[in-house]
């Protein structure tokens, strides 16, 4: 396989699945607009923008963070290149460049979306329908999970796709998790928001009733910690995002013959992972943990990027 | 007079009785959903193609037009041997300049038309290709004007497109219109993606000892016709290459892929000459490949179509194909051109001025329908401009009378009218020479307009050859 359709493959995966937590995001920042007082001083808006990591952008074309001009960016906006419009276009064009290499399915899913999309933006919507919005973005982006897993072969093709996906969520559960950290801090055992800033990142990431199927009605930050870092089967979870990756670039090794950096570096970090348990993460403080683990995820994407995206092994057959 | 490719003297002309029946099977405004459906259809599918006209580029679909057109199995026997002859004779004409020139030498062709054309390669001189073969895919223009009599509107020798219009079209008749296909009377195209890779597997360098590996070199996927690479690279089972998957290491070709290099041995390119290569064409291109001419010369890789051979199809050089028919093959060319001024010459050029209301005058390097005038439908204006163009640059331009091209039957808003029509027949020359029984049909939705150009408004049809 050329290494160019390897990396779109894998960027294709990574838009759509940035395009739903944004979607994500969007939908529960929705929720508690709609339930705090107006004196609330949580902005529930500034928030989002920092766990998508465009508040600068976002600051450069808009002087205040309000709703309505937070909603439009972060869906609409061509100029945010994270824009859940911009993700589904790179994602469509990704997919577009390799169609040899996907289903009818998968393109007609990606198409459709992208096509009705266009039409959506192009018309005025109203703030009450992002709810909608959202849910119809849900939609999509598991209605493209579903055809890539049923239809696209288990091969290499599906594997480059798999880490687009796992790598995206990893990225954005560690971001989430810290922005959450950055508004009421973790360790701070006074603050009463405590409870509800959690209770916003289970929604976001579509664990709140799989959070009391496994731990009980009771919220405390041990086990939502646990939840959302260790938990190997929630597959919203650091965990199972960090093992599938390894999964996916082991089929990889195997497939071709060959081993990989990035297998390598995926299983250091993965039984680094191991060895910490919820209670050294909060002793060693959880910012270092956050800024490691950040690191560590980009440091994979650059191994994966150097194995397979450079087409520069040094072995000529003649 | 018009020749009306449906009817004849008031009734339906065989070949057609059957479109005629299906026409009036459909009730009243049925037609308008099928219409809305197959659109819907091709935007699915994604079948589109970029326009450039605004800032960014615009993915604008081309308008598919379900009545078919038909030829008969005799009609295009005479339409497939002129494109064979016309095909054969153009692959001579091409190592022939490029090596001996006796066309030129026995003055048939005037020297300075060939070497002083832009499409000349002068890097090509000496070199011959693997068969002798410059230009292995030709998509020649043709227009009918009468019962029997085709006329030839141009060559297209270098990259022809539309051929993956010519399949889906197909497609999609046969996806919504299945009864009409049930009697087995027309002939299959479905071949054309394996014919097309047994050609380029037959031009693959001598030195190629296995299976040779084949790859669709495209400029990227903003490119107007990147839909149609990606169609054959699909279907053929092969690679879509960009310049920057490919690399040449000690005058041989290379793909990046995620297990290291791996070794390639015909190219089908799908860009222009000029962008080739860097090293050996324009230094700023960022979409050739660094080394690959040389690559090519030393005999490691195949590219197809061989640069330079857009002299074979250069406007300049229409008028001379029967000549060049003549000259190397010794038979009188099968399909006729049409009348050519060209206005390098003082006394076509006096000629085009004074008869400028009645031509159609093109530019030698234009295409897809920009920089041309037409006489007749131009405001004194327009024809006041043009000529000054002309009398400045005169070796730019050729004329032609205008064509009465034939119409077609083609679903307008009003119901179903005649519409112009040209025809575009796709020839595979390799170890065997073969033209497709099917061809692309391009309409001109505008009524009495002439211009078919999809970037100009025109539609496609599914083009049909009956079987004996």
């Amino acid at each position: 396989m050329l290494s160019s359709t390897a990396e779109k493959l894998y960027w294709a995966c990574r838009y759509i699945e940035r395009a739903e937590m944004t979607s994500r995001l969007l939908d529960v920042a929705y929720r508690i607009s709609l339930t705090t007082n107006k004196d609330n001083k949580n902005n529930e808006w500034e928030s989002i923008l920092l766990s998508t990591a465009v508040k600068d952008e976002y600051l450069f074309k808009n002087s205040k963070i309000n709703q309505k001009k937070v909603e439009k960016f972060l869906f609409f906006d061509d100029s945010n290149k994270s824009s859940i419009k911009n993700c589904v276009k790179s994602t469509r064009e990704n997919f577009r460049m390799v169609r040899n290499r996907i289903t009818r399915e998968v393109w007609d899913v990606i198409n459709s979306t992208y096509q009705e999309l266009q039409d959506i933006s192009s018309g005025r919507y109203k703030s009450s329908e992002i709810p909608n919005l959202c849910s119809w973005i849900k939609q999509k982006s598991s209605m493209l999970k579903g055809a890539i897993i049923s239809t696209q072969l288990s091969s290499d093709c599906y594997d480059f796709m798999n880490l687009g996906y796992y790598v995206e969520r990893a990225d954005n559960i560690i971001r989430f998790i810290d922005v959450k950290n950055f508004i009421s801090p973790i360790n701070d055992k006074e603050n009463n928001d405590n409870d509800y800033q959690w209770g916003i990142l289970l929604r976001t990431l579509a664990a709140y009733t799989q959070y009391r199927l496994s731990y009980g009605v009771n919220m405390s930050q041990d086990k939502i910690a646990h939840f959302l870092i260790f938990n190997n089967t929630n597959p919203r979870s650091l965990f199972y995002s960090l093992e599938n990756i390894k999964i996916h670039l082991k089929n990889l090794s195997s497939f071709y013959n060959l081993q990989s950096g990035a297998f390598s570096s995926s299983r250091k970090i993965i039984s680094k992972l191991s060895d910490l348990t919820v209670k050294e993460i909060f002793e060693n403080g959880f910012n270092d943990f956050l800024s490691q683990y950040s690191e560590d995820i980009n440091s994979l994407h650059v191994s994966i990027r150097n194995s397979y995206f450079g087409g520069v092994y040094n072995v000529f057959e003649d | 007079m018009i020749f009306n490719e449906m009817m004849k003297e008031g009734s339906v002309r065989k070949p057609y009785k059957k479109i005629d029946k299906w026409i009036k099977s459909f009730p009243d405004n049925s037609y308008e959903k099928k219409h809305q459906e197959a659109q819907r259809i091709f935007k699915r599918i994604g079948i589109t193609f970029s326009v450039y006209e605004k800032k960014s580029p615009e993915e604008r679909m081309i308008p598919f037009d379900m009545v078919p057109r038909i030829f008969t199995a005799k009609e295009w026997e005479l339409i497939e041997s002129g494109i064979k002859q016309r095909t054969k004779a153009l692959n001579l004409f091409l190592n022939d300049i490029y090596n001996s020139a006796n066309i030129i030498k026995e003055k048939i062709i005037p020297a300075d038309l060939v070497y002083g054309s832009r499409a000349f390669e002068s890097s090509m001189v000496g070199f011959i290709p693997p068969r002798k073969i410059f230009s292995h895919i030709s998509g020649i223009d043709v227009v009918r004007t009468s019962l029997n009599k085709f006329v030839v509107l141009e060559d297209n020798c270098r990259t022809p497109s539309g051929v993956s219009y010519m399949m889906q079209n197909r497609e999609i008749m046969m996806t919504m219109f299945p009864d009409l296909f049930s009697d087995n009377l027309i002939e299959s195209i479905d071949d054309y993606p394996v014919n097309l890779r047994k050609m380029l597997s037959s031009i693959a360098p001598q030195n190629c000892k296995n299976e040779p590996v084949i790859v669709v070199l495209t400029p990227g996927s903003y490119n107007s016709a990147y839909y149609e690479h990606s169609f054959l690279a699909d279907l053929m089972g092969v690679e879509l290459v960009e310049g920057e998957d490919l690399f040449t290491e000690k005058d041989k070709v290379y793909m990046r892929t995620v297990t290291g290099p791996q070794r390639v041995d015909v190219i089908y390119r799908r860009i222009d000459d000029h962008y080739l290569d860097p090293l050996c064409f324009d230094q700023k291109s960022l979409i050739g490949v660094p080394g690959i001419m040389n690559a090519y010369k030393n005999g490691n890789v195949t590219i197809c179509s061989a640069p330079g051979c857009g002299i074979a199809d250069d406007k300049a050089i229409y008028s001379y194909v029967p000549d060049i028919i003549k000259f190397y093959l010794s038979e009188k060319p099968i399909l006729e051109n049409v009348k050519t001024w060209n206005c390098a010459r003082d006394k076509d050029l006096k000629y085009v001025l004074q008869h400028i209301k009645d031509l159609v005058v093109k530019e030698v390097h234009g295409s897809g329908g920009h920089g041309m005038l037409i006489g007749p439908k131009a405001t004194k204006n327009q024809i006041k401009k043009f000529s000054k163009k002309i009398r400045n640059n005169p070796q730019k331009y050729i004329a032609q009378p205008t064509l009465n091209l034939s119409t077609c039957p083609t679903y307008t808003s009003g119901g179903i009218a005649q519409r112009h029509v040209d025809l575009r027949p796709f020839c595979l020359m390799g170890k065997d020479l073969n033209v497709i029984k099917g061809a692309l049909t391009r309409v001109a939705l505008k009524e009495n307009s002439l211009i078919v150009n999809s970037s100009q408004g025109g539609g496609v049809k599914d083009t049909w050859v009956l079987r004996k």
